[in-house]
């Protein structure tokens, strides 16, 4: 598995999502969910996968104890996770990497990479180099959101 | 109007090029046809019965002469010559190449235009009144706050992948010309009792097969507060909508099932905590856009006595007065309604040739400017008094006058089977049927208002549910039937019409309705409009009449 970053740069990386009933192994990129029996003694290693009905306000454990925060896309079509990423950065101000799993298009890039994504995982670097085209798509936009920019119509008073 | 600048071209100009670049993927076989159909309805390209179809965004139904030019130019390049007006205020294309609709959009891009979002699971075209800024009954123009919106939902990273589609509208009139209750979002602009303005906000009001009216979740809401209010609610709606089902997955059923108090607990809940972050909008972030929508040049005119004359003189073009031409805010001045709804074309269609010389009154009885309405029809919102003669010869010539402006022939209809893949009903058929059963002019005129809607499937693109007459094809055994419904509204008394009875076949259609109407001129009391005499007595007297 490839994990591509927001500046373009990859790591070659074992993500694994634990479910309930896996044991920790010690590898890095393992991520378990906020209902895994080891969740309060993880280590610093381990990473919080999050299925995209969970309310990251409403989190009994605290995100940033954990190496990365996971957020998975079951289609490209399901956005929940946008919403969580964005409560995540702006609200919770969570500054680890928040990695992208599941079904990512190129099409998609920009938007994950404004919603505060800044690791795309990704079964290939084939895959990886489709999706880091999609960094380009847009240079500009209307709302200001993780990428901490002001929205156009500030920016606009401004110049 | 507004006018774009670096940053609306920029996204628009970057939009077109990776549509571009998503049509050849496909093309070249790398999207599949899964991949590559969310992506091009976010563009409004839809694969339809016999060629692609393409939406065309008219932000809240204004468009300049320069665009409606720019729409003729592309209707023969690209179409057959014409295009049709839907109920979103928008422009359909229903015969573009695939190839070639990203040239398309590259031409549309050099007028300050594009298809972004006009179909898809994302926020849609703002719509809004169609007499905005000109209309004598309005407390202020809409248009300003549907820009920032316009903006605010463009490309927005978070909501671009919601359930199911999401529909936003505005009016700032006591009569509510826009539907905003039958819309995801209406905003209703309003004076409270301390006299400050600010909107009403409704939700989870929609059509489609589970029509609801929409809930009223705040009584008002200062005009700075807008966006964070909007986001609040679509952040709610992106993360508990239902994603199960996509017939339950439009907000309407989430408040419903929800209930809109706990509904509108939860969008406070949600507001709180992001109503001072950089959503916030002040005075000048308003004002700015207000400027690009100061009123035009008027000159001091008063009404001339010659119009007048004309008027009393010629009763056709005294009909056309009385049934397609309004009051205007400044003194001189009408509001004058191009009718779409000649009796032999679709409703909403238009050629190439109509439009560029809708454009031509525009630009010669007018600032340039031309409005879309979401019944279907053209708008010429600044016409002086002293030029409606002139204006009514030109469009008489151009099949564009006929005066039959909230009558029953000025009927809603979506294209239906003859275009779309989804219709069961030949509605544009249906609608010619019906229009020759009301011929007389004067017939309608005694009628009055009564607004006929029709659509050709349960999805309800031609808002069946709320007219006051609403007629919705249905297949049975693949034979078209057609189910009645009498009493709904989307204006200010907003409701949703009852059905009559068992549908009826397709050759019955017509004539039911003939029954209906005469049953009506038997029990109207007075003047009473159609809509007023259901109210009064039920639908059992029409049930009675047409099934016995």
């Amino acid at each position: 598995m490839i994990l591509l970053h927001a500046d373009g740069s990859r790591t070659t990386a074992d993500l694994r999502l634990l479910g309930t009933e896996d044991a920790l192994t010690g590898i890095a990129w393992e991520a378990i969910g906020p209902d895994h029996p080891a969740i309060d003694d993880a280590p610093a290693t381990v990473g919080l996968h999050l299925a995209n009905d969970v309310d990251v306000e409403a989190l009994a454990t605290d995100p940033t104890r954990f190496a990365f925060v996971a957020l998975h896309f079951p289609a490209f079509t399901d956005g929940r996770a946008y919403s969580q990423a964005r409560v995540l950065r702006e609200r919770l101000g969570y500054q680890g990497p928040i990695v992208a799993t599941g079904e990512l298009l190129q099409d998609q890039a920009c938007y994950l990479k404004r919603c505060g994504f800044d690791t795309f995982a990704l079964p290939d670097d084939e895959a990886a180099d489709t999706l880091a085209r999609g960094f380009n798509d847009f240079t500009t936009a209307y709302q200001a959101t993780s990428s901490a920019e002001l929205p156009a119509y500030r920016r606009r008073r401004a110049g | 109007m507004y006018q774009y600048d670096a940053i609306d071209q920029t996204i628009v100009d970057e939009r077109v090029r990776q549509f571009r670049d998503q049509t050849n993927r496909y093309l070249r076989g790398e999207l599949t046809e899964d991949q590559y159909r969310p992506l091009r309805l976010q563009n409004g390209l839809y694969i339809q019965r016999f060629a692609p179809m393409l939406r065309i965004a008219i932000p809240y139904g204004v468009l300049s002469t320069r665009q409606l030019r720019k729409l003729a130019d592309i209707a023969r390049t690209y179409d057959r010559g014409y295009g049709h007006f839907t109920t979103r205020q928008n422009l359909q294309f229903n015969w573009p190449k695939l190839e070639t609709v990203p040239d398309l959009l590259a031409e549309l891009a050099s007028v300050e235009m594009h298809a972004i979002q006009t179909s898809g699971n994302c926020i849609r075209n703002t719509t809004s009144d169609q007499y905005a800024g000109v209309a004598s009954d309005e407390l202020e123009d809409p248009r300003p706050y549907c820009e920032i919106i316009r903006q605010w939902s463009s490309l927005h990273p978070e909501f671009a992948y919601l359930p199911r589609k999401f529909k936003i509208a505005v009016t700032a009139s006591r009569t509510d010309r826009a539907a905003i209750r039958v819309h995801d979002i209406g905003l209703h602009l309003i004076e409270n009792d301390e006299g400050r303005r600010g909107f009403a906000v409704y939700v989870g009001g929609g059509l489609g097969r589970t029509p609801i009216i929409g809930t009223r979740i705040r009584d008002f809401l200062e005009p700075v507060d807008m966006l964070s209010y909007l986001e609040a609610i679509l952040r709610v709606y992106n993360r508990l909508g239902r994603r199960d089902n996509k017939y339950k997955a439009r907000i309407k059923i989430l408040v419903r099932e929800s209930g809109a108090e706990r509904f509108a607990e939860w969008v406070e809940a949600e507001w709180a905590k992001i109503r001072t972050g950089s959503l916030q909008l002040d005075d000048e972030d308003i004002t700015r856009v207000q400027a690009f929508f100061q009123p035009p040049a008027y000159e001091n005119l008063t009404d001339s006595a010659d119009t007048d004359a004309q008027a009393t003189a010629d009763p056709a073009f005294r009909n056309w007065l009385q049934r397609n031409v309004i009051a205007h805010k400044q003194p001189g001045y009408r509001i004058v309604t191009v009718s779409l709804k000649d009796p032999g074309e679709a409703p909403g269609d238009c050629t190439a040739e109509q439009m560029e010389r809708v454009a031509d009154l525009a630009d010669e009885y007018g600032f340039g400017e031309v409005r879309t309405t979401h019944e279907q029809n053209l708008i010429l919102p600044d016409v002086p008094h002293h030029a409606l003669h002139a204006v009514w010869s030109a469009l008489t010539e151009l099949g564009l006058a006929t005066p039959n402006h909230g009558m029953i022939s000025d009927m809603i209809a979506c294209p239906g089977l003859d275009f779309c893949s989804l219709a069961n009903a030949g509605s544009i058929g249906v609608a010619r049927e019906i229009n020759d059963l009301f011929s007389d002019l004067d017939e309608q005129y005694d009628l009055g208002e009564i607004k006929l809607k029709m659509s050709g499937c349960m999805n309800g693109c031609g808002h069946h549910s709320v007219g006051h007459i609403g007629i919705l094809g249905v297949d049975k055994k693949g034979e078209e039937w057609y189910q009645i419904t009498l009493g709904g509204s989307a204006a200010e008394d907003a409701a949703l019409g009852q059905r009559l009875g068992a549908s009826v076949a397709r050759d019955d259609i017509a004539p039911t309705i003939r029954k209906i109407v005469d049953t009506f001129a038997e029990l109207r009391e007075g003047e009473e409009r159609f809509f007023d005499t259901v109210g009064r007595l039920g639908i059992d007297p029409f049930r009675q009449a047409v099934y016995g």
